[in-house]
């Protein structure tokens, strides 16, 4: 359902992708991993458009992404729920507005948006705290806050860019079931960017090594982290083993 | 970054863009316009409403209390219903505003001020700010009467008056002093001032350079309307001191000798020629001698035919006691004495005021010891009558003689000024040193209350002398005749030739032969020169190239004061609108545009490095901050009708752009965007007004922007 072709990106001098190819199935759970400034956040961020990428392609079902514009792409990004590593939800809204505000602004009915919205905290186990302010949460609340959200808008496509990164250990847990949970109980298409080893050889359908920019190995958990093609593939492994 | 706009936001920024310019712009000229009338009430309180007050007396502010009091008297005893305002008092004096009531503000009074107010203690001077009124400055002084008849003839125009310098021409309202002042100024410009100034040091003879000028101008300006008002240029302070000295003149010639001569058959009597008497000396004059000591010259005045009158300038009859008759010679310049010419009558008539003053000196202390007397015996009242009649009779005579005296001063009717001059006179030493050191405390209104001795009530009040006694004795009858003594002791030390000789001082002076004259000014009536090329034509005339020529108006019509003062507060109310209107856009791009600056800068952040090199350069965010700056703050200034001066629209337009660009590069200072929130609203699908309407604007700081939102707002 996603294919990214020859995907550059630099900041000035600095590259940030030196031509990423990639390929997801539809269903599919896909995790990247790799060293810290190899580029994951910006091949993530570039699918659904928050960072432009100088060259290359991203199709999505058959769409251009970076030929999108104006109500187009905003349609599609509506159809690709995204879980930032800072939460960013809209402090000055309840949790449940959090939820719900898109859909409303995006036309969803009401009443709709409320059942979808409600579905969606109640999954993350977070309908009971419904009126209070992002800033009245633990980290992994506002997180699983974050993932509903992107949840209820019933998206094809989701993208995580290091969920439980900013949470401390004992929060991490928390998020990570709930992660576990959906991919388990839903179809939708995932690419998630984590540093939990773990996480990843449970749920990970496909895992994909970045270092410098470019994807360096790709396949199954057991072939990527067994049998290591690349250096950074080795270090993953000697961290299993370690 | 137009994207940015089209998705919706650009309406929004629109209406937000109009209200910041009509609440800016009402917000500027509207509390301009507050401090405006706050001050403009305090000014009308302070200087009442139009016409309230007439004049602000300036009185030294430790004699403010007696001052106040004077001026209550003066308003209750001569002007009821006057007004009375203490002010301000800055630097040690107060001002007073007094208003005449309205049937008090006429020409009379207006004239009469210094009269009016002379008396109030510690009076420094006044303003007069009588409204409506048409204040013309610096009127030259010999246009001053002939304007005055003319103003008076305009309609609308009350009175005109003189105030120093200026003159004020009162109207009957304020409706027509347009039309007034237009009138008067037509007037004004008919005549001109035509000034020639030489060089310091240059001794000019006035009359004979206004005379060459004249000539010189005559084909363009009829000779009938120009006139040398040289002299009168010298202002107040000369006009008084030539009058005293014409009075100073009168004096003398009444006080001395009187000398009459009637030319002999064949001879002609010619002003200024010296004539040789005898006088009361021993030497007699003779054909073809010299001139001797002791004999008496006389200078011919006034010839009338055969007849002449003359001024003794060498010599003194002081001591003839009756009419001399002698002959006459003509004195020579060589000092020979030549032919016999004429006959010469001489008469002494100090000697006539000598004897009355010792006679009124002898009855005066009698006088005195009567009044004493009297009180101790009013029984003794027949003797009494007696000797108090014949004194009075004495003094009756004395006051005829010294009424005589003052005959000659009293044209001007400044006669107790006069009759001041005469005794600081005497008593100075002017003519010379006629009294010695000591006398100069003398008490000045002895002679003025000696005189106003009310002989005719005294005599029919003598039958009831015991009552009427006290009189006597409350008037300082020793003053007086310590007074009459100076006099007494002052007349022999007055010769005929220190008097002669002053006359023709005064006379050299009043003949404007030694006033300095750097300045000859001719005044032209309906005359058009071109000063320039006179200027060519009167240096070569007079061979001098450093003689300046200028044309002067002869007054100038002085805005109206209070019109003035508002003017100046329009201004200040439009400098305070310009000021605020400054502040207003600094507030109003830091509290509501700073948040579109910052976000973006933001939006810009996530896109690709323009292609453009120059947009590469220049952040387009502070290109469109500088142009929201440049367009707020002129548009602002314009509808707030504000002005600071010497600020031109452009300048306005450039203070915006930059005030624009700094905050638009500082604008994360002031209003850092929550970038992690707009991430969120751009990765969930929301158009950029979404994002401005519902995340970005309602975080922001409380402000315009925030307020026009809430109705857009959804969540
Ligand atoms: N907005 C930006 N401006 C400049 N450089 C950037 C920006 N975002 C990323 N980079 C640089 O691009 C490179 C890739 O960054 P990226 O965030 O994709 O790395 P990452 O793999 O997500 O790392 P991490 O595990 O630390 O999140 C890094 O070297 C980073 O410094
Ligand atoms: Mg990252």
């Amino acid at each position: 359902m996603l294919q990214i072709r020859d995907l550059y990106k630099s900041y000035g001098k600095q590259v940030a992708l030196n031509g990423v190819n990639l390929d997801v199935k539809r269903g599919e759970t896909l995790v990247i991993m790799g060293p810290s400034g190899c580029g994951k956040s910006t091949t993530i961020r570039c699918i659904n458009r928050l960072t432009e990428p100088d060259q290359g392609s991203i199709v999505v079902d058959g769409k251009a992404v970076l030929e999108l514009q104006g109500e187009a792409l905003r349609a599609y990004r509506r159809n690709v729920g995204f879980v930032f590593q800072q939460f960013n939800l809209i402090n000055r809204l309840t949790v449940f507005d959090n939820v719900i505000f898109h859909l409303v602004l995006a036309g969803v009915e009401r009443d709709l948006a409320e059942e979808r919205a409600e579905q969606a905290l109640r999954k993350v186990g977070m309908l009971k705290h419904r009126h209070k302010k992002p800033t009245n949460l633990s980290g992994g609340e506002q997180q699983r806050v974050g993932i509903a959200r992107a949840l209820a808008s019933n998206p094809d496509l989701m993208l995580w860019d290091e969920p439980t990164a900013s949470l401390d250990p004992i929060l991490v847990g928390e998020v990570l079931e709930v992660m576990e949970e959906l991919v388990r109980t839903t179809q939708t298409t995932m690419v998630i960017v984590t540093h939990e080893v773990s996480f990843a050889l449970k749920v990970a359908d496909r895992i994909v090594l970045m270092d410098q920019g470019q994807i360096v190995e790709a396949g199954s958990p057991q072939a990527v982290f067994n049998a290591p093609k690349s250096e950074i593939g080795r270090k993953y492994q000697k961290l299993i083993a370690g | 970054m137009l994207q940015f706009f089209r998705d919706g936001f650009l309406k929004d920024y629109i209406v937000l863009m109009l209200v910041t310019i009509v609440v800016g712009a009402i917000f500027s000229s509207g509390l301009a316009w507050a401090v405006d009338s706050h001050f403009g009430d305090s000014i009308n309180q302070m200087i009442g409403d139009q016409g309230e007050y007439d004049l602000i007396l300036h009185i030294r502010e430790e004699a403010k209390e007696v001052a106040l009091r004077e001026l209550e008297r003066i308003a209750e005893e001569q002007f009821p219903g006057a007004k009375i305002n203490e002010t301000l008092t800055v630097a040690g004096q107060s001002n007073i505003f007094f208003g005449f009531p309205p049937a008090a503000k006429t020409e009379e009074v207006f004239v009469n001020l210094p009269g009016i107010f002379n008396g109030v203690p510690g009076l420094n001077g006044y303003t007069v700010i009588v409204e409506p009124s048409i204040l013309i400055r610096g009127v030259h002084p010999s246009v001053r009467q002939q304007l005055q008849e003319r103003f008076q003839e305009i309609t609308g125009v009350k009175f005109s008056f003189k105030d120093g310098l200026n003159m004020l021409v009162v109207l009957d309202s304020m409706d027509n002093s347009k039309a007034v002042s237009e009138e008067i100024q037509a007037i004004l410009d008919e005549y001109q001032i035509l000034e020639l100034r030489f060089p310091m040091g240059f001794q000019v003879d006035t009359g004979q350079v206004a005379n060459e000028v004249m000539d010189l101008i005559k084909d363009q300006v009829n000779p009938d309307q120009m006139l040398n008002v040289s002299s009168a240029e010298y202002g107040e302070e000369l006009d008084a001191f030539l009058k005293t000295l014409v009075e100073m003149r009168n004096f003398l010639l009444s006080y001395a000798s009187k000398v009459r001569i009637k030319a002999k058959p064949g001879f002609h009597l010619v002003e200024g020629e010296q004539i040789v008497v005898q006088g009361t000396g021993e030497v007699v004059p003779s054909q073809d001698s010299e001139f001797e000591e002791g004999l008496v010259v006389v200078e011919v005045i006034n010839v009338q035919g055969d007849q002449a009158e003359g001024m003794i300038i060498k010599g003194s009859i002081s001591d003839a006691t009756e009419v001399l008759e002698q002959k006459g010679y003509r004195l020579l310049s060589n000092g020979t004495i030549s032919e016999y010419l004429a006959d010469v009558e001489l008469e002494n008539e100090r000697y006539y005021l000598q004897y009355a003053v010792e006679e009124s000196l002898r009855l005066l202390r009698e006088l005195d010891e009567l009044a004493v007397e009297a009180s101790l015996a009013v029984e003794n009242a027949d003797a009494i009558l007696n000797s108090f009649q014949e004194a009075l009779m004495q003094l009756e005579v004395l006051q005829i003689q010294l009424h005589k005296l003052s005959e000659g001063l009293t044209q001007n009717g400044t006669q107790s000024a006069s009759e001041q001059l005469i005794v600081s006179l005497l008593v100075n030493g002017l003519v010379k040193n006629l009294v010695q050191a000591g006398a100069e405390n003398l008490p000045d209104n002895s002679l003025q209350s000696l005189e106003d001795l009310d002989v005719e009530a005294m005599r029919s009040s003598l039958s009831n002398i015991a009552s009427q006694i006290t009189n006597v004795q409350d008037i300082d009858v020793q003053a007086i005749i310590d007074q009459i003594s100076y006099v007494r002791d002052s007349l022999p030390l007055l010769e005929d030739e220190d008097i002669g000789k002053s006359i023709r001082l005064i006379n050299t002076y009043l003949a404007g032969q030694v006033i300095p004259g750097e300045r000859v000014q001719i005044l032209i009536q309906n005359g058009i020169i071109d000063d320039k090329q006179f200027e060519a034509e009167i240096r070569d005339s007079l061979d001098n190239d450093y003689v300046n020529t200028y044309l002067t108006t002869v007054g100038m019509i002085n805005p109206d004061a209070r019109a003035e003062l508002f003017k100046l507060l329009k201004e200040i109310r439009a400098t305070i609108a310009g000021m605020l209107a400054v502040v207003f856009v600094i507030a109003i791009l830091i509290l509501d545009q700073a948040t579109i600056f910052s976000t973006l800068k933001f939006l810009r952040s996530t896109r690709n490095a323009a292609k453009n090199k120059i947009l590469r350069l220049v952040n387009p965010a502070i290109i469109f901050s500088s142009l929201i700056g440049m367009i707020l703050l002129s548009n602002i200034y314009l509808l707030a009708k504000a002005e600071i001066p010497f600020v031109t629209i452009e300048i306005v337009a450039i203070a915006g752009l930059i005030i624009g660009a700094l905050i638009g590069g500082l604008s994360e200072r002031f209003s850092p965007v929550n970038s992690q929130e707009i991430m969120a609203g751009q990765a969930l699908g929301l158009s950029n007004v979404q994002i401005m309407r519902e995340i970005v604007i309602p975080a922001s700081r409380p402000g315009l922007l925030n307020l026009l939102n809430r109705a857009k707002q959804r969540f």
